[in-house]
Parts: C-alpha cells; structure tokens; sequence
C-alpha cells in the first residue's frame, strides 16, 4: 500500500509540476503580433489531414504573414454541437468553426456570414452552386458558408457488372429502369459465388429516402407561415409513390431486408452490385476497391435531384474588427476555387465552385475517377431541405416507414401519412 | 482420476458452460481487435470474414504514430488519470472516513446529498463545468482536465460501506492511545482497507482513461489533448481504414489490462466484500 502510495505521489508531483508549467496561451512571436484567429474543424481523418494542409498553405503564404491560425480538432458533429453550447455560453467560442451548423449562427441570429459573402465581390457568390446556398440558410437567409459539401452517390462494382454481361455506359435513368438493372446484376454477377448476394444494398436509408423524395417535387418540410413555422409533408401521394418503390424493391428480393447497417461491408466485399452513399467515400474506396469501384448518377423519379450532406462553416464576430477582417480573410481563402478543389480531392468532398472544373487537378481527378465527374455534376442537381433539429425524429420515422414497405406490413400511402404524425409527435416532445 | 472427478463434480456444469459462453461473448471484440490491428485492407472487407490476418506486420502500428501525436496523446493521458485518480482517492477516503466513522450534524442528509450525486448524468453536468472553468481561466490546461474530474461520488461510496464494516472499538482503542483524526485514518482504517482502496483506484482510474466528453470540451490544442479524444482524430467518415483504428485502440488498453492484472485479486475480493456487483 505504502509503495502505491509513494509511486502515485511522485506521479502526481511529476503532473503537477507539468500542470503548473503549462498555460492557456499559445507560444507565439510577441515582437510580430499577427492578428490571431481561433479555428475550430470537426473534420478528422483524409478530411482533417486535407483541411489542416490547406491550413499549412494558408500560413506559408507570405500575403497573409499577419494573420496567425490557432487550430483545434473539435470531434465529431455530435461533440462539437456540445463544445460550442459551452463555448457561445461562456464566450470563449472561436472565430471560425469548420464543419460548423446553421443552429450555431443563424439560430442565433448570427447573419454575419451571409453579409460578408454578399458585400465582399472578392468572394463571387454566384459561383459558388446555388443548390449549396440552402444548405447553409437559417430562415431563408444565409448564416453560414458551404464547405466540405458530399452528395449521395450510386456506385457499382464493374466486375459484377461485367460478369452479368452489362453495359453502363447509358445508366439507368429512372428508379424502376434501374430495378430493372439490379435484378439482372444479382442474377448473374455474383463474382465470389456468395451465398447471399444483392443487387443492391444502401446504408443511409433516411439519405436516400429524401433524396427521392426531393426528385418528386416533395420537399420534406415547407414554411406555413411568415412566422417561418415548419411543417412536415412528405405524406402526399408524391412521397407515397417514393415508399412504393422501397416496397417493390424488397418485393423483387433485389436488396436485404432489414440489414441496412452491414451494407458497406456487404458491398466492399464484393457482395452487392449498386450501392448507395456519401461521395466523401471516393477517396477511401478508390484505395480499397481500386479499378473495380465506379459509379452512375443517381437515378430519379421526376427529375434528377440529391439531397446535400456535409458541413458549412460558422463565423462569430468579435469586437475586434481586426480578429473579424482576419477570420474573413481565412474564410475566403478556403472557400476560393483552388484551395477548395484541392480540399475537395483530398477529402473527397465536392468543391463547392463552378470554376474549379477548369482547374488542371479536377480535369486530371476526373479522367482518372470518372465517378468524381459524376458527384461533381450531380451539384448542379444539389438540393437541401429546411434545416431542423429534429432531424434524428425525422431520420427515425424515415426509417420506420422503409421497415413497413419492406416487410409488406402498410400500405405506401398509409405509412408516409403515419410517418409525418410519428414525426410531429417526436418533434413536439 | 478419481479426484479430477470429484473436482468436476463440485462444479456446477450448466452454469459453468453459461459462464464460459459469457466469457467468450466478453472476450471475442478483444481478440477481435487484436487481430485486425495486424490485417490489410483486403483481409478487413473479405467476406466471409477471416479470422486470422494474412501476416503479422506492424504496418498499422507504425501508421498510428503517422497520422496523429500517438505519444503525446498518451503520455497526456498517463499524467492526467493518474493524477485524477490519485487526487479522487484522497478526497474519497477522507470524505469516507468522515461519513463512515464520525457524527456531526446534518450527516444523514449531507449523505444523501452526496449520494443523489450518483444519479446526475455527466452530460448535464458538462456546460456548467466548463462555464466555471473557464471563468477561472483553466480552459486548454491540463488542470482544466483534472481538476473538475476529481470528486467521485461512487468511490466514495464504494469506500463508505467497507470503512463501516471496521470496529469502532479499533478505533476507539486508537483514540485511548492518543490518536487524532488523521493518524487514525492513516494508521488504521487505511492499512484495515487496502483491497478496498485498490478497488476504488481500478474504477477511478478506470473511467478516467477513457473520459472522452470533459477532455474534448476543455481542451483545444492538439498537444493538450488526452487518448480518448485523440483516437477520434482517426475516423474518417467513411471508416475504411478499421485495422490503423483498431491498432491505436489496442494499443491504448494495455495499461488498462496491466492495471487490471494487478489489481483484479484484491479488486474480486472487495467487491465481495463490501456487497457491491459491478
């Protein structure tokens, strides 16, 4: 006991005296005084490694020398909703946060971003994609900046294809076209002569769900009033029609019931011809799958159209207007065509530009990843409904209602309208 | 052969098989997690899945260290935990000693203070900690991380009901021989108790190695941050790269298992001991 006791005081002297040598403040050049910014990223991974080099480039230029980044990683999306409660309650929040919420700004009533990027001609708003702009409003106006930006993406294994003796090269346009596609490739291409093999599988249901929901004119939540009063509406024929296609697909045995979760693996393994989910994955799989990952663009009902993923930065304004024009001045570099596109093709996000399709490394990305030509063209196509904060209720009843079409259990119409009554009731505890 | 069955015989079979199916159902993420820390890629995503990796390479090991501050983080996690648990271990057997042995007024309630404590959630807790400690400017240090983790409530719990299972009359001899407070506390319930304290060191320690929220929300500077936080800094969104996650992850348990190998004797028997099942 005597021993634990002794052991664990010189630790605690050795902590100690680390605690007391360490202070809150970074070590910097006092003489130069740069302006410093805080900065807060919850991007980890490819995505952390491609913004803290933009980071490294952004310091190394000698035009922006009097501006000094302090760079924290702040976890995931979920952390760091916790980290800036604390944060904006105590006002020690940052400047600028990457992957940032409209919640945190305009939620506020925090429109500093969107004056900026309106006043500023150095910025060119219009070339940004309009789509991106609704996924970074709060009320209809625009609190935050589109940054590391996915879209839904149908991939497919080529040598499942090739052995069920398909042609890609005009993809399938239509949901039901592509049902038609599925069935043939689980038919024939079971490359490893698995005992369950799937035409195809999809781990985002909810994802997928409002996308298709978006390409039926239906727009998941509208405003009723001038009050900006939400109200759900994916309950009309249009987004019942979206429900049947789910229950055909289960019907046709085209895809597992129920096992949505394993679908990643299921399709790396080589298990599954199609399958559906985040562009951000390009990146990654191309590593894992090499010449055998490819993909289409996203099949539709009505017209082409895919829900937006990803993040969007937030910007808090100081009193210092110094600390402001320098966390703007970050913000535009980022956000400026190259520095984006190079983030884009690092992380596997979309940039967020037009013009970055005339850059060299987005012609040469495209020719070598045909599929990042395809997710870049779909952001013409970009869509984002009204931002909520309930939309872990909404993703529930999503996914309550596919489990319905898929077990036969409801009628489409029935189980949409019960979804929207599942929704509210969730939403209003 | 005769005493081998009669020692099988005082076995109960059906529980001891229960017991072994539970075994395997606790152990399987372990070994499941040591092996990937050796796999590919490929080996990770072959369907059906393989249990062995195709060689023992350290390539993911070495890829940890690449890709995030793997020593510091650790190094920071070691001086943080150790130093929590050290200074959680005072207050909780001096507060113990207090609630277990000696009468002043208002104890009861005091008591039952303490313990409603058991039944906040942390994450209620969490805002108003870091309003306070930033207040007084320990936002971003390694005292903001341990200082406001210090009071545990079950510990002193845990320590309570072993303190009173000691005779008052030991103590009251003390007393005769001209003990004051402390010395009894040091001299005799202390050395009375030590399976229990190594109890309650294992769970202090414990839950302070993996503390993830309070690090995170306190901490900003890569260099300040702590294991827990720092493993986070490998998952990507797409999650492919399970074998570099799954060997830092290893990696960061091995003082866990040699905490627990050390302490697990005395750890069993103060459990029994005091009645509590974890």
């Amino acid at each position: 006991m005597k021993k634990v006791v002794l052991i664990l005081s010189i630790l605690l002297l050795a902590g100690s005296s680390l605690i007391f040598a360490s202070g809150n403040k970074e070590s910097g050049t006092e003489s130069e005084k740069p302006v410093t910014i805080e900065v807060w990223y919850s991007l980890s991974g490819k995505s952390g490694e491609a913004f803290k080099q933009r980071l490294y480039e952004f310091t190394a230029d000698p035009a922006y020398a009097d501006i000094k980044v302090v760079s924290s990683f702040s976890g995931n999306y979920g952390d760091t909703g916790t980290k800036v409660a604390a944060a904006l309650m105590s006002g020690t929040e940052p400047h600028v946060i990457i992957g940032g919420n409209v919640a945190y700004t305009g939620g506020r009533g925090n429109f500093y971003a969107g004056e900026m990027v309106s006043s500023d001609p150095l910025f060119q708003k219009d070339d940004v994609f309009e789509g991106l702009w609704d996924y970074a409003v709060y009320e209809n106006k625009i609190c935050n900046i589109p940054y590391g930006i996915s879209t839904p993406l149908m991939y497919y294994n080529k040598q499942i294809i090739e052995k069920a003796g398909l042609d890609l090269s005009t993809p399938p346009k239509t949901w039901d076209e592509f049902l038609v596609v599925a069935e043939k490739a689980q038919l024939n291409g079971n490359i490893n002569n698995a005992d369950e093999f799937w035409g195809f599988v999809v781990k985002d249901v909810p994802w997928l769900f409002k996308t298709q929901l978006s390409q039926n004119g239906n727009n998941v939540f509208e405003y009723v009033d001038d009050n900006y009063t939400v109200e759900a509406v994916f309950d009309d024929a249009s987004a019942a029609e979206v429900a049947q296609w789910w229950a055909d697909m289960a019907a046709a045995k085209v895809m597992p019931i129920g096992e949505h979760n394993n679908a990643e693996n299921v399709f790396l393994a080589g298990n599954a011809a199609f399958f559906v989910g985040s562009s951000t994955k390009i990146a990654d799989w191309s590593e894992t799958m090499g010449d055998m990952l490819a993909a289409i663009p996203m099949p539709y009902f009505t017209y082409p159209s895919v829900a937006l993923g990803g993040n969007t930065i937030s910007i808090f304004p100081k009193k210092d207007q110094k600390q402001n024009d320098a966390a703007w001045t970050f913000v535009r570099y980022i956000t400026s065509t190259e520095p984006n596109a190079k983030f884009a093709l690092e992380s596997g996000y979309m940039p967020i530009r037009k013009s970055a399709i005339e850059l060299d490394i987005i012609q040469q990305a495209f020719q070598n990843m045909p599929m990042y030509k395809t997710g870049f063209e779909q952001l013409a196509h970009g869509w984002s409904y009204i931002n909520t904060d309930n939309y872990i209720a909404l993703d529930g009843a999503i996914r309550r209602t596919i489990e319905k079409m898929e077990n036969g259990t409801a009628d489409a119409q029935q189980a949409v309208i019960d979804a929207v009554k599942e929704f509210n009731i969730e939403a209003a505890d | 052969m005769h005493k081998n069955k009669s020692k099988l015989k005082r076995y109960n079979i059906p529980i001891f098989i229960i017991l072994m199916l539970l075994s395997i159902c606790m152990i399987f993420p372990f070994v499941w997690m040591f092996l990937s820390a050796f796999k590919t890629p490929a080996d990770v995503y072959t369907y059906p899945p393989k249990w062995l990796p195709s060689s023992f390479k350290f390539d993911n090991f070495a890829k940890v260290f690449q890709l995030i501050p793997f020593g510091k983080f650790y190094f920071n996690t070691i001086v943080t935990s150790v130093t929590q648990t050290f200074l959680q271990i005072v207050l909780s057997i001096t507060a113990a000693y207090v609630f277990a042995k000696l009468e002043f007024p208002g104890k009861k309630k005091m008591y039952m203070f303490v313990q409603s404590a058991m039944f906040i959630p942390a994450v209620v807790t969490v805002i108003p900690l870091y309003l306070m400690a930033s207040k007084v400017r320990l936002v971003d240090t390694y005292a903001g991380i341990i200082l406001p983790q210090i009071l545990g409530v079950f510990t002193t719990i845990l320590l309570i009901s072993f303190f009173q299972s000691i005779p008052d009359d030991l103590l009251s001899a003390s007393k005769i021989d001209g003990c004051g407070y402390y010395r009894i506390l040091w001299n005799v319930v202390i050395p009375n108790s030590t399976t229990a304290i190594n109890a309650a060191i294992l769970f202090a320690f414990l839950s302070h190695w993996k503390s993830y929220m309070w690090p995170l929300i306190i901490t900003n500077s890569t260099h300040k941050r702590t294991l827990p936080v720092g493993l986070k800094y490998l998952v990507t969104e797409s999650s492919s790269e399970y074998q570099v996650m799954m060997a830092a992850a290893f990696m960061s348990i091995i003082p866990i298992l040699i905490v627990y190998i050390i302490c697990e004797k005395s750890f069993t028997r103060s459990l029994t001991m005091t009645g509590l099942k974890g």
